[in-house]
């Protein structure tokens, strides 16, 4: 049981994956970051349905105003330690839609952001190097394979 | 007199490649009533300019745009006439502050009261409104888990079944028709392109149409051709995107992963050939921004053999363990069937769209001038409109329409007496996404 990691590690890494007015562009990589193909669950990482299992919020989209509270309570809700990654260009900064009277402008407007990953959008690899970079720095995995 | 009679008999002006009729108050109203009537005319999007409201009407295939003078900040409902009226007349009341007189529908959508100020495409932006509360019925969203999207789908439940569903949007809601005003639409191109991230193909290129249109330019054959190229792939590879989101949501892992590993050689190929695996930016108004690569028609017939190659497995894989999931959602059905049957076609088409392409120029400069014009393209979801108008050069306003403004309202009366706990399986058979209606 490769994937369910060390039991001295604790478990792996609950990503909350947090669409704040994505176009979907990064949606699609991250389906394929998460998949098979890529192997993430075999590096303990995997989706979870909410902020209480929760140990990273993966944000993507520019952050529309209209998504910040849902984003707000979503940290909230989240145990500590927890920690915040941007994914793609408009996480990051907002990117081609910074400046609109509808975006707050990325995810740094709104929550503190430990790790961003550029790209319009990352490609898988990315995605996957950022979250396991992420999990090592936190102690989450110990084995990298 | 039927709609196309009301609509023709009004004085017109011109819309490349159409006409848009500017309809009195009356004979708008008598197009209303009798687009009741007319259900083989579709309306595919209702939006606002300057003082007009503007309909795009389609009638199998001709395309009917229409308008109307906004009076007072009225202008006459379709909505009671036509139900998908009802999300764009919202848009059009929060986005440009016309209301809709006689509407079934006027509550908010897109301006939740986050803003900092009201209709932003106002000629007058108004004052900031007061923060709308979330909304108080049951269901799930905007944050979800899983990859579901930033939308709220609220229900009523009787007896564990679906009573009343409802689909809460606006959340995705990146000012994107503001964005366009005062761009050239070379400039703009980069908000067509992140409309909808697995359609930007599509609607980068609805969009380049209606600037080619608008300016009166003719795009180089080659262009057409790669354009044509990067759709057919793009609809191969949204199609199985597709089938393996429903796949996902059905727990019918192997079928998901079966996906995964072609339609990410599919995408892989995009890379190859246009430098970018969703070919964004790769469409640009006046032709394509780049050449396919040398090795880019190679890669591109490996990634359609191998969907042609894998849809026996496919089709096998579905049989045994996605159809018997979607045993009691007749609604869905279909759609998983079509998808497999897309991605199959496009595959197929691939190499034909390969050898018909030509030795040429990639793009024509759009001159400076003023003019409007509609640009459609198939996508992934369907047929993706782009209304644009042009003022020395620069967009004066735009509009788009992606599948999405239709398949909500489809989805919600799909939902329907359905068991509560398919609701996200369901929203992946339909596709919903929120990206191409919040724009």
């Amino acid at each position: 049981m490769d994937e369910a990691g060390d039991p001295a590690l604790g478990h792996g890494l609950g990503v909350l994956a947090l669409d704040c007015g994505s176009c979907g562009g990064c949606e699609i990589e991250l389906r394929l970051a998460l998949s098979g193909l890529h192997d993430a669950g075999r590096h303990g990482i995997g989706l979870v349905d909410g902020p209480r299992q929760a140990d990273v919020l993966l944000v993507t989209g520019p952050v529309t105003r209209n998504m910040q509270d849902a984003l707000g309570r979503a940290w909230d809700g989240a145990a500590d330690p927890k920690y915040v990654i941007a994914v793609g260009d408009c996480a990051v900064d907002g990117g081609v839609f910074k400046g609109s009277y509808a975006v707050a402008g990325g995810a740094g407007s709104t929550l503190p952001v430990d790790l961003a990953i550029r790209g319009c959008p990352p490609s898988p690899g990315q995605m996957l190097e950022g979250l396991r970079t992420l999990a090592a720095a936190t102690g989450r995995r110990g084995k990298q394979t | 007199m039927t709609v196309e009679e009301i609509i023709r008999a009004a004085p017109s002006v011109a819309c490349h490649p159409v006409r848009r009729h500017v309809l009195s108050l009356t004979d708008w109203q008598a197009m209303a009533e009798a687009l009741g009537a007319a259900p083989e005319v579709a309306l595919r999007g209702l939006w606002a300019d300057r003082g007009q409201v503007h309909v795009l009407l389609d009638a199998e295939g001709m395309l009917l745009p229409a308008s109307v003078e906004v009076e007072n900040g009225f202008y006459p409902a379709l909505s009671p006439w036509r139900a998908e009226a009802i999300l764009f007349e919202r848009a059009i009341r929060d986005l440009a502050g016309f209301s809709a007189a006689g509407g079934v529908d006027a509550r908010p959508r897109e301006d939740h009261g986050r803003w900092g100020l009201t209709t932003p495409l106002a000629a007058r932006p108004g004052a900031a409104a007061e923060p709308m509360e979330a909304g108080g019925r049951t269901g799930f969203g905007p944050v979800s888990g899983g990859l579901g999207g930033a939308y709220r789908l609220e229900f009523g439940r009787s007896g564990g079944r679906i009573a009343g569903a409802e689909l809460r949007g606006g959340y995705a809601h990146r000012g994107i028709l503001a964005l366009l005003r005062g761009k050239s639409p070379r400039a703009a191109a980069r908000f067509a392109a992140r409309v909808a991230g697995g359609a930007t193909v599509a609607h980068a290129t609805a969009f380049a149409a209606a600037a080619e249109a608008a300016s009166g330019t003719e795009i180089p054959a080659r262009a057409a051709g790669l354009r044509a190229v990067m759709a057919g792939l793009e609809r191969m590879i949204g199609a199985l995107s597709g089938l393996r989101a429903v796949a996902d949501a059905a727990g019918a892992g192997l079928l998901a992963e079966t996906c995964c590993t072609v339609l990410d050689t599919g995408m892989t190929a995009a890379g190859v050939a246009f430098g970018h695996r969703l070919m964004m930016d790769c469409v640009v108004p006046g032709g394509v921004a780049g050449d396919m690569t040398d090795e880019g028609a190679a890669a591109i017939l490996e990634a359609a053999g191998r969907v042609l190659a894998a849809e026996p497995a496919v089709r096998a894989l579905m049989a045994a363990t996605l159809m018997p999931r979607l045993r009691d959602l007749p609604a869905a059905v279909g759609l998983v069937a079509r998808r497999l049957d897309a991605a199959v076609t496009a595959a197929a088409d691939l190499p034909g769209l390969l050898d018909g392409l030509v030795e040429g120029m990639l793009s024509e400069a759009l001159p400076i001038g003023s003019g409007e014009g509609i640009g459609a393209t198939e996508g992934p979801e369907g047929t993706v409109w782009h209304w644009l108008r042009l003022e020395g050069g620069q967009i004066g306003g735009g509009f788009m329409v992606d599948p999405a403004w239709a398949a909500w309202p489809r989805f919600e009366r799909a939902l329907e007496g359905v068991d509560a706990a398919e609701a996200g399986l369901m929203a992946a058979a339909f596709g919903i996404a929120a990206a191409g209606i919040d724009l």
